[in-house]
């Protein structure tokens, strides 16, 4: 298993980790659908039925909301591990080329042209996301520099009694 | 067929543009008010065009376009005269609009033309079946789509232009403080000199992102911290070894022998732990691995290595450390591919409880540093591709029978000498103890007895260790704290490293 050398332990291994992405994604569609749809609902009620509007509304829509981020991470995560297996390497091309196929699939039933535009612009969110996240561990990193410990530092010295 | 619907009630609402003129006013009719009060029915202008289309078209009538007043009767006054109804003129029947006659037939014609001859074809590309020749493309095409289309074409544009923009920019000709920098590239607009430009500032600015944070990753060695050597050792599958499964998740086994390791190795090594892991990963474990007192000086993470090909190398040129002095364990190829002469390339640890790998690295750690190497790398270099510990031993063994071989030849000449006749009549005959030892049995019992110092003082001020590490890390929370709220105050902290 030379793979477990860059693993991140915060995510599960492959196969199991489409489930869980499943199961995340769908919970973080439910409850934000579920604020939405509660605010929405809550909005275009008539009054006096409002709260039992936004009820209804989050029952009605928010599991599909939840459902559709599902299939989303679903799908992402399934790509990602394929093509971490095709590849064999730990990138962050993995996550593209993921999320390329992620759009392409969930569009294809819009006809060859919707998928090749949700490919390209599924791959294209991916890579910004990818690109500040590069970036954002370039500017902590830069923040984490090793220190010789155990020195009086001025602050230290000044903060004992006289 | 539907579209041959569409297209007659298209036209059919043609000659009704007439209707409304002669209709009375909508909101002035008198049922306006009642009608709309209940009903949720379409707008009341609908009413008489539809109902004449009705009349001027029966094939649609049956089925899209009923009039709506006659589907819900009970809160329409039945007594209310339609106003269609009242209309003077009825519009022409189709016998007398040649025009639409000579469309329904062209329709007709495209229709059986894209049936029998394109198949799907003329339908796939969103066009619907039936569309007729007579008006452009364009009008099929909804304005949403046209929207949508417009900007994606501004997206395509924009993106296209700042590509050429940005690959000119890039390479652009030096200014006078590159000029310093990029001493071979050359000036001018030719191709190759371009390309060259273009090249040199992009690696540069990817660079950034590849390259350690740092020119030094560690700060330079305190003087009373008087270890001449430093030790860098890999976590995953070094130290530590991480397996995964459904009921338990991630669990991480510590190799064994690890804690003698490093205790022992504390008084000759600075020891740094480099991990390709990323730093929320690795640190806890590093922490609960080298609780108190800290045997570990400096932990380096994921953000330290260089990052090439989509590897992660561990450059120990970016260590700040003399390159002589420095030992790094390793496993992982492409981690050590920058210093090679200065690894110990050990297999993998696979998390077998009886492993003794890492204590059995140990004489040969020692010798290093107990001998003072001046450099290591040609020792390590010496091994090649054997097993250090196996090979080290066997030549410790060889090394101990030459010294054995030394002490018997003294013994003997000191025996046949006169001084050695008089200590043996003393009783001191017998070589002592230390003689038969070598170099590094005294190094190794010095070592030891520090070992045990160290353990016992830890085993002492345990207590005070632990309280002083909590009194820390409280310390560093406060300054956590402080140092938010002096962001919203002063702006933002300057990097440890910056004065």
């Amino acid at each position: 298993m030379r793979q477990s050398n860059l693993v991140d332990h915060s995510r599960d291994p492959c196969p199991w980790v489409v489930l869980s992405d499943f199961g995340g994604a769908f919970a973080m569609g439910a409850v934000g659908g579920a604020i939405w749809h509660g605010v929405k609902g809550f909005k275009n009620s008539p009054s006096g039925e409002r709260s039992i509007g936004a009820l209804t509304s989050i029952k009605a829509r928010a599991p599909v909301l939840g459902g559709n981020f599902g299939v989303w991470g679903g799908l992402f995560s399934s790509f990602d591990c394929a093509v971490k297996g095709v590849r064999q390497k730990e990138d962050p091309y993995n996550a593209i080329i993921a999320g390329f196929f992620t759009g392409g699939a969930l569009a294809v039933r819009g006809g060859v042209k919707a998928a090749r535009n949700s490919a390209i612009g599924c791959a294209c969110l991916l890579a910004v996301i990818e690109g500040v996240g590069i970036g954002l561990n370039r500017v902590t990193a830069g923040g984490s520099r090793p220190q010789n410990p155990g020195l009086p530092s001025e602050s230290s010295t000044e903060a004992l009694p006289a | 067929m539907l579209g041959r619907a569409l297209n007659r009630s298209l036209l059919g609402t043609r000659p009704l543009l007439l209707a409304p003129r002669i209709a009375p006013p909508i909101s002035r009719s008198p049922h306006y008010q009642s009608r709309y009060q209940y009903s949720t029915q379409q707008p009341p202008e609908k009413g008489p065009r539809d109902s004449s289309a009705a009349n001027s078209d029966p094939v649609s009538a049956t089925d899209a376009n009923a009039p709506p007043l006659s589907s819900d009767p009970t809160r329409t006054p039945p007594q209310e005269p339609s106003p269609s109804s009242s209309t003077p003129d009825p519009p022409p029947p189709e016998s007398q609009l040649p025009e639409l006659k000579l469309f329904l037939k062209e329709t007709e014609k495209a229709e059986k033309a894209s049936f029998s001859g394109g198949g799907g074809g003329g339908r796939a590309d969103g066009g619907g079946p039936g569309r007729g020749e007579g008006l452009p493309k364009s009008a099929y095409v909804s304005s949403t789509d046209r929207k949508r289309e417009r900007l994606a074409r501004i997206v395509f544009g924009s993106f296209i232009v700042s590509l050429i923009g940005g690959t000119l920019y890039m390479g652009r000709e030096l200014d006078n403080v590159e000029r310093k920098y990029y001493k071979d590239l050359q000036q001018g607009w030719g191709a190759s000199a371009f390309y060259a430009r273009l090249k040199a500032r992009t690696n540069d600015l990817l660079n950034f992102y590849n390259e350690p944070p740092f020119e030094k990753l560690l700060p330079d060695p305190l003087p009373d911290y008087s270890r001449p050597y430093t030790l860098v050792i890999s976590l995953e599958d070094v130290c530590v070894h991480s397996t995964w499964d459904r009921e338990h998740g991630w669990r991480i086994a510590k190799r064994p022998g690890l804690d003698y390791f490093l205790a022992y190795l504390f008084h000759y090594y600075e020891i740094v732990v480099f991990t390709s892991q990323h730093e929320q990963t690795a640190a806890p474990i590093i922490q609960k691995m080298d609780q108190y007192p800290g045997y570990i000086m400096f932990p380096l993470f994921r953000a330290h290595t260089r990052y090439k090909d989509g590897k992660y190398i561990k450059d120990l040129n970016y260590l700040n450390r003399d390159l002589s002095k420095v030992i790094m364990l390793e496993t992982n190829p492409d981690a050590w591919s920058e210093n090679p002469n200065n690894t110990i390339k050990m297999k993998p640890w696979d998390g077998d409880p009886k492993d003794k790998e890492l204590i059995s690295l140990i004489p040969f750690l020692e010798y290093i540093a107990a001998m003072g190497i001046s450099d290591v790398r040609p020792v390590i270099e010496g091994f090649g591709n054997k097993h250090v510990p196996t090979e080290f031993s066997r030549r410790e063994a060889i090394a101990r029978a030459e010294h054995m071989k030394r002490v018997e030849e003294q013994r003997k000449t000191r025996k046949s000498t006169a001084g050695g006749a008089l200590l043996g009549v003393l009783g001191m005959s017998r070589p002592s103890a230390n003689e038969e030892k070598t170099f590094m049995d005294l190094a190794r019992e010095r070592g030891l007895q520090a070992y045990h110092e160290m353990q016992k003082h830890v085993e002492d001020h345990k207590e005070e260790m632990l309280q002083e590490q909590k009194k820390m890390e409280k310390e560093a929370a406060e300054m956590m704290k402080t140092s938010l709220s002096k962001i919203f105050t002063e702006g933002l902290p300057k990097p440890p490293g910056a004065q």
